[in-house]
């Protein structure tokens, strides 16, 4: 005889690690099941005691909305309301009625979603850093860098590296093809192009639900590719650039005051803003790691 | 529609014997449709008229109707009728006065109204992106979405609660109308208040509205300006269970010395108050409401600037669409607070600058002008379908050359690429934004993985990051990204009336068959053509040129 856990129902063998799975899971909901069914009769025989009787006769009398005291207190609302004005005196039967009846529930606003903790991101963009910054340091391979600017990149990731410059309409398959080491998000300092709207805030339908940013976050995060905001709009650019640098593992700026207001962003997903307060030099790569260093002890 | 009459239902679930902005809104929307000449309004209430503050002044107009909630039964309960009672009494009016549009106010009665046959078709819903509610539910979103597709029209309250309103209940799109609240137009000039140091507030007590920082406020500053004082309007007060908040505020209210609360008044004796100037203060608090509200447009702004005061506000993006990004008196955290009253009290300069500022951005929230804005699609005229496009174009949009292909296009147009190429010599902050129309009942198209991208094929090297392309399923919202359009087979058709209207300048070369309208912006030859795009937005005349191409493709010539 062969373990139920490991056969599906009729095989003749051992099933494959798949079907065990689904086999395992089956006993797992027959179990709950059968649990549950127990507890609803013990639950019944509880309501039916003398106990549960009595408890719920004191929980009627004592409800505000359906128990007898409230209906009562409505009745005489209805009443005194009457009496002030006699002219409605031919309306009592049918407000008495109202008053005597369970008024029905007005729809109420859902209790509003308590913060999502951020530290299990933040955690997680920390270690996506370190990995890079440990990769850099061993340079197993060429660095590819996904950059999402306006125009052209300026200036190469470094010597042995390159830069991909990223199109919202086909980034998932360009980096699916060769995926990066890292994405860099810049923030456009021109007026046009194809990313300004989909990472700034804008009233329009593309900023606003942020779909293109948090889809390829999300696709660089199930690698482990960490993203990094690098701030070039200056304090005036925090607002419009806010949603999308929350979302970055990193913030970069050059200006403290622009750093601290990202820093007291309260839904920051990242790990840490950095400051780059030298005169700017060498490679894209080197000013990484000296931000990511930086990062590290950032609050 | 009765003869030429136009009848308008207008309910609301907010009790009008209270003063709050719900309340205000009720009877600045009964005004504000008043204002149009054919239209008449019925407004039912919610709750047995106790006050006249909110109803006294609909009484008195004209083509004004109130109605009591007891006309259906005969005893109403203080706290008014439920949803299905109240949707009964408008049922009855509707088979009675036939009405033309029921606009009806807040999610849960829009998704109860629904449901009454009677009245589909008639539905305007209003305000049902509610900030209060979860939109990332999906029992919520799939509420939402029922109620859009059986209305016949969405009112949103801004330009950026229709864009947030369009991004999560797509089935809203095309049938979106903005109806911001409304304020009574100045008589002759604009109100000149005078310079006074003291400070106003009036609306609601709630703690996302901070008052009692207010009341601090207060206190910290008058050491420097003993005679300081603070003038509160309102008697409504949000009573959370287990807080004390409600008595604390009455408490502080009563006792803090150069405070002066009025408690309810009418609106027009509000606005009397308000208009012997001081600073006024419409501050939030984040922590007790959702950033949603950063969309919407506030009633008690408007009110303030109808009469004619400066305003220190938090800034939220609808509020800088009123004032200007570079308004003086802008709070970007709550604990500037201080020292932006302060310059608005130390300051008589900044103080009238303001004022001014606040007063221009309050005029086009005057009920003639929204009026104007409503009416084609309230008095059903042939063009509101093509007026959905008239949206205001997004930053840097000018910049944008586009081009929306139909559904079956395999290639960008060569016109278009040798354009933009001419203009980015010249300027190299143009960009191509070319759209492929979405092939009806294609699925939505994934992040980053665009059929469109197939335009690309062919693209030249030198022009790879000149050109972006997309799906566009939603045209009216990509059209606000683009601030020319070219015409591949020359200035001929009617087909460019949509991006006109949207203010995007049609270019083209110019033929016999252009249609008169579209003759002022074709072009002899493609040297031309490019010389006078870059010109257009360069030379700082593309504004005036879209503005022309709209009213050119509105008027319907040619």
């Amino acid at each position: 005889m062969t373990d139920r856990t490991s056969v599906e129902p009729g095989a003749e063998g051992p099933t494959t690690d798949a079907s065990a799975t689904t086999a395992r899971s089956l006993a797992a909901v027959e179990a709950e099941r059968a649990a549950e069914l127990v507890a609803d009769r013990e639950a019944e025989r509880r309501r039916r005691s003398f106990a549960g009787r009595t408890e719920r006769i004191l929980r009627w009398l004592g409800d505000s909305r359906t128990g007898p005291v409230a209906r009562l207190r409505r009745m005489g609302r209805v009443l005194i309301e009457i009496g002030r004005s006699p002219r409605a005196l031919p309306a009592l039967p049918a407000a008495l009625i109202t008053a005597a009846r369970i008024p029905p529930l007005s729809p109420p606003l859902p209790p509003p979603r308590p913060p999502r903790p951020l530290e299990p991101d933040r955690a997680a963009a920390r270690e996506r850093l370190m990995r890079f910054d440990a990769w850099v340091a061993a340079r197993e391979g060429p660095l590819r860098v996904a950059l999402i600017a306006d125009g052209a990149p300026a200036e190469p990731a470094d010597a042995a590296g390159e830069i991909v410059a990223l199109r919202p309409e086909d980034w998932r398959v360009v980096l699916q093809v060769a995926p990066p080491r890292i994405l860099v998000v810049t923030a456009p300092r021109g007026p046009g192009g194809p990313w300004r709207y989909r990472i700034g805030w804008y009233a329009h339908p593309d900023a606003l639900l942020q779909r293109d940013v948090w889809a390829l976050l999300g696709w660089c995060a199930e690698r482990d590719i960490p993203a990094i905001f690098w701030d070039r709009g200056g304090p005036a650019g925090v607002r419009t650039f806010r949603a999308t640098a929350a979302l970055c593992d990193l913030i970069v700026s050059d200006d403290p005051l622009t750093a601290a207001r990202y820093a007291a962003l309260p839904d920051r997903r990242g790990a840490g803003v950095a400051v780059w307060d030298v005169p700017h030099g060498g490679s894209m790569v080197q000013r990484l790691r000296e931000g990511l260093m930086t990062a590290s002890t950032a609050s | 529609m009765s003869g030429d009459q136009l009848e308008v239902c207008l309910y609301s679930p907010a009790d009008l014997n209270l003063m709050s902005g719900s309340s205000i809104w009720v009877q600045s929307v009964a005004e504000m449709l008043h204002a149009g000449p054919r239209v008449r309004v019925t407004v039912p209430l919610r709750c047995p008229e106790r006050r006249r503050l909110v109803t006294g002044p609909l009484r008195q107009l004209e083509r004004v109707d109130v109605v009591e909630p007891t006309r259906l039964r005969r005893y109403v309960p203080r706290s008014g009728l439920y949803v299905s009672t109240a949707l009964d009494l408008i049922e009855a009016l509707h088979r009675e006065r036939h009405f033309d549009a029921i606009i009806l106010r807040s999610f849960p009665t829009c998704r109860a109204a629904i449901e009454r046959a009677s009245l589909r078709g008639h539905i305007w819903s209003c305000y049902i992106l509610e900030p209060e509610r979860d939109i990332e539910d999906p029992v919520h979103l799939a509420d939402l979405t029922v109620i859009a597709e059986a209305s016949e029209r969405v009112l949103v309250q801004s330009e950026e609660m229709r864009a947030l309103f369009e991004a999560v209940v797509p089935a809203g799109r095309g049938k979106t109308i903005i109806l911001p609240p409304a304020i009574p137009p100045a008589d002759g000039g604009a109100p000149e208040v005078p310079f006074r140091r003291r400070l106003l507030y009036a609306g609601k007590f709630h703690p996302f509205y901070p008052v009692e920082r207010m009341l601090a406020l207060l206190t910290e500053l008058r050491p420097t300006w003993p005679d300081l004082e603070f003038h509160v309007i309102g008697d409504q007060f949000f009573r959370p269970p287990g807080d004390d908040y409600a008595d604390r505020l009455e408490q502080a209210l009563a006792t803090t010395p150069g405070v002066v609360w009025h408690g309810a008044l009418p609106r027009a004796a509000a606005a009397g108050l308000l208009a012997q100037g001081g600073l006024a203060l419409s501050l939030w608090d984040y922590r007790h409401g959702s950033t949603m509200n950063d969309l919407v447009v506030s009633m008690k702004l408007l009110d303030y600037c109808s009469a004619g005061l400066p305003v220190a506000l938090t800034r939220t993006a609808a509020q800088e669409s009123i004032l200007g990004a570079d308004y003086p008196l802008f709070v970007d955290d709550l604990d500037e607070a201080r020292a932006v009253v302060e310059r608005g009290l130390g300051d008589e300069d900044l103080y009238r600058a303001a004022a001014a500022s606040c007063c221009a951005g309050g005029r086009r929230f005057e009920y003639p002008a929204v009026y104007a804005s409503i009416a084609p699609d309230l008095e059903g005229r042939p063009d509101a379908a093509l007026r959905q496009y008239d949206r205001p174009k997004l930053e840097g949009a000018a910049w944008n050359l586009g081009v929306l292909l139909p559904a079956g296009a395999t290639a960008i147009p060569p016109l278009a690429l040798r354009v933009v190429r001419e203009l980015r010599r010249r300027d190299p902050r143009f960009h191509l934004l070319v759209g492929r129309t979405s092939a009806p009942g294609a699925a939505p198209t994934v992040p980053g993985s665009d059929p469109a991208a197939a335009l690309r094929a062919g693209l030249p090297p030198d022009l790879d990051d000149a050109v972006s392309v997309r799906t566009v399923d939603d045209a009216p919202n990509w059209w606000r990204t683009i601030g020319l359009t070219v015409e591949p087979d020359g200035l001929l058709v009617d087909g460019l009336r949509p991006a006109a209207v949207s203010g995007a300048v049609p270019l083209g070369l110019v033929g016999p068959t252009t249609p008169a309208w579209l003759g002022p912006f074709g072009s002899a030859d493609e040297t031309s053509l490019v010389a006078a795009a870059a010109d257009l937005v360069a030379g700082g005349d593309w504004a005036a040129a879209a503005a022309r191409a709209q009213a050119g493709a509105l008027a319907g010539e040619g």
